[in-house]
């Protein structure tokens, strides 16, 4: 069967009235919840799950699916208005999103997201169409080693994405690697600073370290404000919502970087998007003619992790339905759907249900414009929350923040979490030491170990592994290569201004 | 500027609050029902997150059980500490036979293996219901042992041939198959490297890539990788075999008494009067006859058993029986 | 402007503290291991050493330069985090719309730009819209208020 067969197979399931219903019923929840800070799309997921059970497994993996992508969709809205990420990637939207509405332009921000997204999404799924057999293949091949380079590599790469010291940003690393490393360990079940409190053992959750880092410290930093609003009311003209020139053009490179990144990491079974963000906002940095305007409003670092991170989530579906390995909780209920119907995720499904695997992935495409037909003409709505006077909008994000991280557990826990790291953020943002490379430590770090660990229990301790393996000592070798790269353009800059300042 | 709230915030606040609500009740309020009343509703306590295997189980039966006793029954995740939030959680719960614990395998290994950590002993702290299905585990086998090897006896051989060189993946310290692992090299006296991962869908991935020799993995996470020809399932590792495969054998018959399975269970908390056990037992006795949840979850292996009050009070002690003399008579490198 | 930079000499002190406490208490609760079998606390003990050298790393060369330090909104500090502690702490015994008036009540704490009567219609309204949203919309199990006794 040629790929134009099942394209034509593929569509005629997606666009039956009901598999269409469900696509809608799915991207417009993922919109909501995604928007809506600390609720993630698990809350989503159990309102629906009732629903699973009756629906056919076609309906069903639409309808999932595209609370899925819509999250992501509608993720980054509070980062950009509000600087309340839920995810890894919305954090890194946070960066330079955020700096830009309080520049008066969130309007813009929102909407180059949205078709960062789009396109993003759309490039993702091109990939996953047109290579899905192959990257199962790939997947197969791929051990703990080459995941441990790997994350070195997007280590090494993301080690330039925030101002200032790089001794500081290195040092809040180690805090994130630390602090990812609370909880039960995962080979011998000790508890690792947990100092036996039983909530602890299972780590301390991202929603709750994100919203703490971000949010509350921002909150502590801005309630004393002497303006009324976050903005000024003179932003709101239409002209100041839709995007100039300049940034439209400065937008469209990095929208395809980005794009490409996301969907070969989004492939990868278990690493995903969150790399993928951090890495594409750390190539653009690099790249860019004056890497001085990140983290102040560059429209390059909104979207660029924006379309990477909707085209892992994309791809991400190669791993989880070709070799049934759920890449979230949300996967995790896909794979449960299909298996309650008689249908085994793995490497035969596209071959025996062809039906199916093209059904859900040509309505990734139908979820797609619907989801930009939901959002854009409600980013007008959203950039008004910035109108609200910041001394009553500070105290709904809390209630907001709380209700979130709360409800994720029913755990009053969580909510001492987001103190604390709101306390930590607010210290480390008085001593200026950038928060971002925490959070990228606290997700990587326990991947690397992870991966380190088993590795060396299955080369029984011989870290030769690591280059003898050519898929693992391609990355390392490439690695080397942008160290290298990365200490001589330090020593240069370096260089210059010594001899400026003479 | 002067500000005044009723001007500025009110109409404000109420357009954009009008548009969410509005998107909110005209998508999600079609598709739900109406919210009950929160009186008389039984919530049944699954110790992990939503989605998961056990909790699409028991969403398919509380289904089937608010029909039989024509209440509301919900279920409440409560995810972490290895399932012992969730039973400290149903430990301190009212004893009105409103709330019930689903328990695991990890009730008996936690209290086993580390009883300083966690809320305590299972058997003071919950009253026994009723067992609700159990799984067998699966030995499995990839690319990175010879193909001939196709039996528990063959696997064993070549490991005594090459000494300290068999790997076996888990899905973590203490879950079950790691012990079974622990317990396979006690019997046998064969050493095995158990390599924990977080989930025993990646192991079995590993072992499928030829990277690990073997496995003991929940039937569900290796079967895809099993009908697609890169992995071999030897043995189920239940005491008797599975009504579900009924041709594969099981370790018990190579090393006699082996039976490491995954069960789930209906607990209350301690306290509970023997009435409402008695009525609640009874209910899901004949909600587990129910020939539709079993068709739904047999490709996983899952078999619905149900019985007795006593049934599930056995079981959970003698597998902390079990796990305890395993403890004192092996080094695990848990602690 | 001080004659020395306490900002990096505060930062890295403390990051300094922070990971040589984290290597200390690592030491005492867990084991390192070998390369091959490595114990819990080979990776956060090592990334507790190396936060304490780059830590030193900051502290150091701070000692030689000036430097500015911000100020700390200490009001804000204080009503925020006490807000939100309030709010943890009613909640389960309460419920949510008396956990949500003294957040905000709280966390308006000092705020001129805002009446009582503003806090009290934020929080009602705050209240309503979580009803409507997290209880009816998404089905999340709140207990909206409750007397405990």
């Amino acid at each position: 069967m040629d790929l134009f067969t099942n394209i034509q197979i593929g569509l005629s399931n997606a666009l039956t009235a009901t598999n269409f219903f469900y696509c809608l019923v799915g991207v417009t929840l993922g919109t909501v919840v995604g928007m809506i800070p600390g609720i993630g799309s698990i809350a989503a997921i159990s309102m629906l799950l009732p629903i699973t059970f009756h629906i056919e497994p076609t309906a069903a993996l639409i309808m999932l699916a595209g609370i899925w992508y819509g999250t992501s969709y509608g993720g980054s809205t509070a980062s950009i208005l509000l600087n309340l990420p839920g995810t890894t990637a919305s954090a890194v939207a946070c960066i330079d999103g955020y700096p830009m509405a309080k520049n008066g332009r969130a309007g813009a921000a929102l909407l180059m997201t949205t078709a960062a997204s789009f396109i993003g999404g759309s490039i993702g799924i091109l990939l996953l169409m047109l290579f899905s057999p192959m990257v199962a293949e790939i997947g197969l091949g791929l051990g703990s080693p080459e995941y441990f380079s790997l994350m070195v590599l997007g280590l090494i790469a993301a080690t330039g994405i925030s101002d200032g010291s790089f001794l500081k940003g290195f040092a809040m690393v180690m805090v994130g690697i630390i602090v990812g490393g609370i909880g039960l360990d995962m080979y011998t079940a000790v508890g690792r600073y947990t100092f036996n409190i039983p909530e602890l053992s299972d780590g301390i959750s991202l929603v709750a370290l994100a919203m703490g880092l971000f949010g509350v410290s921002e909150i502590i930093a801005s309630a004393r404000q002497s303006q009324m609003t976050l903005i000024d009311k003179s932003n709101f003209k239409w002209k100041a919502i839709f995007p100039s020139t300049q940034e439209r053009k400065e937008s469209w490179l990095p929208i395809f970087r980005g794009a490409g990144l996301g969907s070969i990491m989004g492939a990868l079974p278990g690493t995903g998007s969150s790399i993928a963000s951090f890495m594409s906002y750390a190539i653009e940095k690099r790249v860019a003619k004056d890497p001085s305007r990140f983290g102040k409003g560059a429209i390059e670092g909104v979207v660029a992790p924006e379309a990477a991170n909707n085209a892992a989530d994309q791809t991400a579906f190669i791993p989880t339905l070709s070799l049934g390995i759920p890449g979230s909780a949300t996967m995790a209920l896909m794979l449960a759907a299909l298996i309650m119907h008689g249908i085994t995720p793995g490497p035969q499904l596209m071959t025996q249900e062809p039906d199916l695997f093209w059904g859900v992935v040509m309505s990734f495409w139908i979820g797609n414009i619907l989801l930009v037909i939901l959002n854009a003409p409600m980013i007008g709505v959203w950039v008004k929350v910035l109108l609200i006077p910041y001394h009553l909008l500070y105290p709904s994000i809390l209630v907001f923040i709380c209700i979130g991280v709360y409800t994720a557990t029913y755990n009053i826990f969580e909510i001492w979490v987001v103190i604390a790291f709101g306390v930590l953020g607010y210290t480390l943002r008085i001593l200026h030491f950038p928060v971002a490379p925490l959070l990228l430590g606290f997700v990587l770090g326990p991947l690397m170990e992870n991966h380190f660990r088993r590795s060396m229990l299955i080369s029984r301790g011989d870290l030769m592994t690591f280059i003898e393996r050519p898929i693992s000592g391609t990355i390392l070798a490439i690695t080397a290569f942008l160290l290298l790269w990365i200490i001589f353009s330090g020593y240069r800059n370096w260089r210059i201004r010594i001899a400026a300042q003479w | 500027m002067k500000f005044s709230y009723s001007s500025t915030i009110r109409p404000l606040l109420r357009r954009t609050i009008m548009a969410v609500l509005l998107g909110l009740s005209v998508t999600i309020g079609s598709i739900l029902p109406a919210s009950a009343q929160r009186a008389d509703i039984v919530t049944l306590v699954v110790p992990f997150g939503a989605g998961g295997g056990v909790d699409t189980v028991m969403r398919a039966v509380a289904e089937r059980l608010s029909d039989e006793l024509g209440r509301r029954v919900l279920v409440e995740n409560r995810p972490g500490g290895s399932t012992m939030i969730a039973v400290d959680y149903v430990s301190r719960a009212a004893t009105d036979g409103s709330i019930f614990l689903i328990g695991t395998p990890s009730l008996s290994s936690n209290f086993a293996f580390q009883p300083e950590i966690g809320p305590g002993d299972p058997r003071e702290l919950l009253d026994p219901v009723i067992p609700v299905a159990t799984q067998p585990y699966g030995v499995i086998l990839g690319p990175a042992l010879p193909d001939e090897i196709s039996s528990i006896e063959a696997l064993l051989e070549w490991a005594e041939a090459n000494p300290g060189r068999l790997d076996m993946v888990n899905s973590g310290p203490l879950t079950a198959p790691r012990l079974a692992a622990e317990l396979l090299s006690f019997r046998t006296g064969i050493p095995i490297t158990a390599i924990s991962y977080p989930s025993g869908t990646e192991g079995a991935l590993d072992v499928a890539g030829g990277r690990v020799h073997a496995g003991i993995n929940q039937i569900v996470e290796a079967m895809p990788q099993v009908q697609a020809g890169n992995l071999r399932m030897i043995a189920v590792t239940s005491l008797e075999r599975s009504p579900v495969f009924p041709d594969m054998p099981t370790v018990s018959e190579t090393i006699e008494d082996f039976d490491v399975t995954s069960w789930n269970g209906m607990f209350a908390p301690a306290g509970t009067p023997d009435a409402v056990l008695d009525e609640m037992n009874a209910a899901m006795n004949a909600v587990l006859q129910d020939e539709s949840l079993h068709a739904m979850f047999r490709d996983q292996g899952t078999e619905f058993i149900g019985g007795t009050r006593e049934d599930l009070a056995n079981r959970l002690n003698s597998e902390i029986e079990g796990w305890q003399e395993l403890d004192a008579n092996v080094d695990l490198d848990l602690q | 402007m001080y004659n020395r930079d306490y900002r990096d000499l505060i930062g890295g002190g403390l990051m300094a503290l922070l990971g040589t406490a984290v290597v200390i208490y690592g030491l005492m609760t867990m084991s390192v291991g070998t390369l091959q079998r490595m114990g819990p606390g080979f990776f956060p003990i090592s990334a507790g050493f190396i936060l304490a050298a780059s830590g030193s790393g900051i502290f150091i060369p701070a000692l030689f330069r000036p430097g500015t330090l911000d100020a700390i909104e200490w009001r804000p500090l204080i009503t925020i985090t006490a807000s939100l502690i309030l709010f943890g702490l009613i909640l389960p015994k309460f419920g949510l719309v008396p956990a949500i008036m003294m957040l905000v009540a709280t966390a308006t704490l000092g705020q001129h730009k805002i009446s009582p009567i503003s806090i009290i219609i934020t929080s009602l309204f705050l209240s309503l819209m979580s009803y409507l949203i997290f209880y009816l919309g998404l089905g999340l199990t709140l207990t909206m208020a409750r007397w405990p006794y």
